[in-house]
């Protein structure tokens, strides 16, 4: 069970008064973070398959609502009713293909969706979390009612990283975006072992059951050579259909090419 | 940073499961199993010459329940070779070969699935045309006739309403993947060329007068001109 409505205020409340300021602010960038954190798109990815599901459905779906099995980590944390989507670009690993809604979307699912400022699956196992933490328990403390968490989007793109674009990105650390320094994890999660590509820096929002594609879904990116006629009458009602290109060498940049595309995207449509 | 020599390693699976309907031929991610430790890696990775650079690494256990999952493929094992990758053919099988041979591979899919698009618009099988197109599209995202082809597939298509009532909407949905690419006039010129071979030759067109200036990728806009089938 994701914490109760009060324990989600009670959390943004927290977070946001933990928050330590490294620098004296720049007004700019201030005012920059409000607007970006307003405005920022979500983003779903997924890969070929699953992709033309969602299509054929007109909907992006739980496992449970696809009656499919969910894996172990989310059977743990109680989300195998909910879609997953990042508020900003498509992070998740691996994928090729990303639908990006527009914000309205967690004004319309408040009431059945949390958010969380990382990957929340990404604590059960792969994320540092601090010493003798129990990794259900660090999740539900760090979960954040929708669509207030972008008030504590706003916070940590105005004190934690450099730009809007290092946060779409994935840029390895938190910096002051004053002074550039390397800050802390602000959620106590310790260095990353390897480069999880960010997972622990992006924010989670998870909505109950599914999510239509109709009306938020603003554009669907699809890498060169995969976008099928049943995109057209998504087209049609004004969704943008982008392509990319796959690196030549495969593996090599894979996720960055999905992630880096997104990031355009949204700097482009949304945040410029 | 954590690496491995390709050349110890097994190949195990494939990271996605592909769509079979239609296959899309390309490259696919490969997740190797490190003998030594009896793990699995999994991508995103760099591979650079014969070391794999920081997979994700996870337990036996995690692989054969993302493959209960369905989550990913499960492949039989087999070496790792230095310059070599998965990909998906165009009957939907995943092969393991070097890399140019891939290349060499996909680019004669291509061609073959653009002439069985031309055969099959001859013929007029336009559903099955438009197949063959897309993997060819898919195959060889730069090929210059694969766009044209399924263009022409759906104008001929959205002459007969009756087939396929979507056809007008795809036609302008291919279109719009076009612009990018091509001078709409040129190409709406070449598909109804490819569409009904009687109309006067347009092969003097050249490479050049064919390809649209460079534009920003995000300021490429669609068709605003209203589609007509004739």
């Amino acid at each position: 069970m994701a914490a109760t409505p009060q324990q989600q205020q009670e959390n943004l409340a927290r977070l946001r008064g933990n928050l330590a300021q490294h620098c004296t602010q720049d007004p700019t960038s201030a005012a920059a973070a409000t607007a970006a954190a307003t405005r920022m798109p979500l983003t779903h990815s997924t890969n070929d398959k699953a992709f033309r599901g969602i299509i054929a459905a007109g909907a992006l779906q739980s496992n449970d609502a696809r009656n499919r099995n969910s894996r172990d980590v989310d059977q743990v944390l109680g989300s195998t009713n909910h879609v997953f989507l990042y508020l900003g670009a498509a992070a998740f690993p691996k994928q090729e293909v990303a639908f990006i809604f527009k914000a309205e979307l967690t004004v319309s699912s408040a009431g059945s969706a949390v958010a969380t400022p990382f990957d929340s699956g990404g604590c059960m196992g792969r994320f540092s979390l601090p010493p003798g933490t129990d990794p259900v328990q660090f999740v539900r403390d760090h979960e954040l009612p929708v669509p207030d968490c972008r008030e504590y989007l706003k916070d940590l793109l105005a004190k934690c990283f450099h730009s809007i674009e290092s946060y779409l990105s994935g840029d390895r650390y938190y910096t002051c975006p004053a002074c550039n320094a390397t800050l802390p994890d602000p959620h106590g999660l310790g260095p990353a072992i390897i480069d999880d590509h960010g997972l622990d820096r992006i924010h989670e929002v998870r909505i109950q059951g599914h999510v239509d594609l109709s009306p938020h879904l603003c554009a669907v990116l699809v890498p060169d050579g995969m976008a099928p006629p049943e995109l057209a009458k998504l087209h049609r009602a004004g969704v943008r259909i982008e392509s990319y290109s796959r690196p030549a060498i495969p593996d090599q940049g894979q996720i960055h090419a999905l992630r880096d595309a997104a990031t355009d995207f949204i700097m482009q449509q949304y945040l410029s | 940073m954590k690496s491995y020599p390709v050349t110890s390693l097994e190949v195990i699976g494939c990271s996605e499961v592909p769509a079979k309907q239609p296959p899309l031929p390309r490259v696919l991610s490969a997740i190797f199993r490190n003998p030594d430790s009896d793990t699995v890696l999994y991508p995103p990775y760099l591979l650079a010459g014969n070391e794999l650079i920081n997979p994700v690494t996870a337990e036996m256990a995690d692989f054969e329940e993302r493959v209960a999952l369905d989550d990913i493929t499960k492949l039989d094992p087999q070496p790792a070779q230095f310059g070599w990758s998965l990909w998906l053919d165009d009957s939907g099988d995943i092969q393991y070969s070097p890399l140019s041979l891939i290349t060499r591979n996909l680019a004669a899919i291509c061609e073959k699935h653009v002439q069985s698009a031309r055969d099959r618009i001859a013929a007029k099988d336009y559903p099955a045309a438009r197949e063959h197109a897309l993997i060819a599209d898919a195959a060889h995202p730069q090929h210059r006739d694969r766009l044209v082809l399924r263009a022409a597939a759906e104008f001929c298509m959205a002459k007969r309403p009756d087939d396929n009532p979507d056809a007008r909407i795809e036609l302008e949905f291919t279109e719009a993947l076009a612009s990018k690419t091509w001078h709409l006039d040129v190409f709406r010129t070449q598909y109804q060329k490819e569409a009904n071979p009687t109309l006067p030759d347009s092969s003097k067109l050249t490479d050049a007068t064919m390809t649209r200036p460079s534009t920003p990728r995000y300021l490429a806009h669609w068709p605003s001109r209203e589609l007509v089938v004739t």
